[in-house]
């Protein structure tokens, strides 16, 4: 397999192990992003918006 | 049983490869897009890794002075990872060139780096994520 396509596979089934880790919406957040092509400011600042703080996690 | 979900986790990995295929689309600014991917995959991998290393501390495996450490290190990504998505954002409305990026983007690639080594040390080996 070479490398670029073995890095395609491995992006595959890591976004696979997060659909199963972590729920539909972790993945088709990820998928979604991975699809976004010319992000605006708003698409930007909705990812920091998105982004949970490590203390966050604790509630 | 661990035959069928790993021929899903396949299933779903070959649907998401031909998903993009379908939706390629030539971007007009490659570096904004592939900094925007390159960004929110860092936050998966974070949110992955830091997620699960909390949830084994609310289990009760892992020492609080380990865990501290932990959140340490995780506040430390995630001001750099924010730094890095608020110059890309200035960068998008045209505010700053794209000099500046890199070395964001690297000091955050680092701090991913140390967070994750250490939590995987010190979970047992948490599984890699991107």
């Amino acid at each position: 397999m070479d490398p670029v396509t073995a890095a395609w596979a491995y992006l595959g089934l890591s976004l696979a192990q997060i659909l199963v880790e972590k729920g539909p919406e972790a993945y088709f957040r990820i998928v979604n992003a991975m699809q976004t092509v010319d992000p605006t400011g708003e698409d930007i600042q909705k990812m920091i918006d998105m982004a949970k703080h490590p203390d966050s996690y604790l509630k | 049983m661990r035959k069928w979900v790993r021929f899903s986790m396949l299933l779903l990995g070959m649907i998401f490869l031909v998903g993009c295929a379908i939706n390629a689309q030539a971007p007009k600014d490659p570096f904004l897009t592939g900094a925007y991917r390159s960004l929110s995959a860092m936050d998966t991998a974070y949110d992955v890794s830091w997620g699960g290393f909390v949830q084994l501390y609310k289990d009760g495996l892992v020492k609080e002075e380990t865990f501290q450490l932990g959140k340490k290190l995780a506040n430390d990504y995630f001001v750099k990872w924010t730094d890095a998505a608020i110059y890309l954002k200035k960068y998008s409305m045209g505010e700053v060139d794209q000099g500046g990026y890199d070395l964001l983007k690297g000091l955050a690639d680092e701090a991913l780096k140390a967070m994750k080594d250490y939590l995987k040390e010190k979970s047992g080996g948490l599984k890699p994520i991107i």
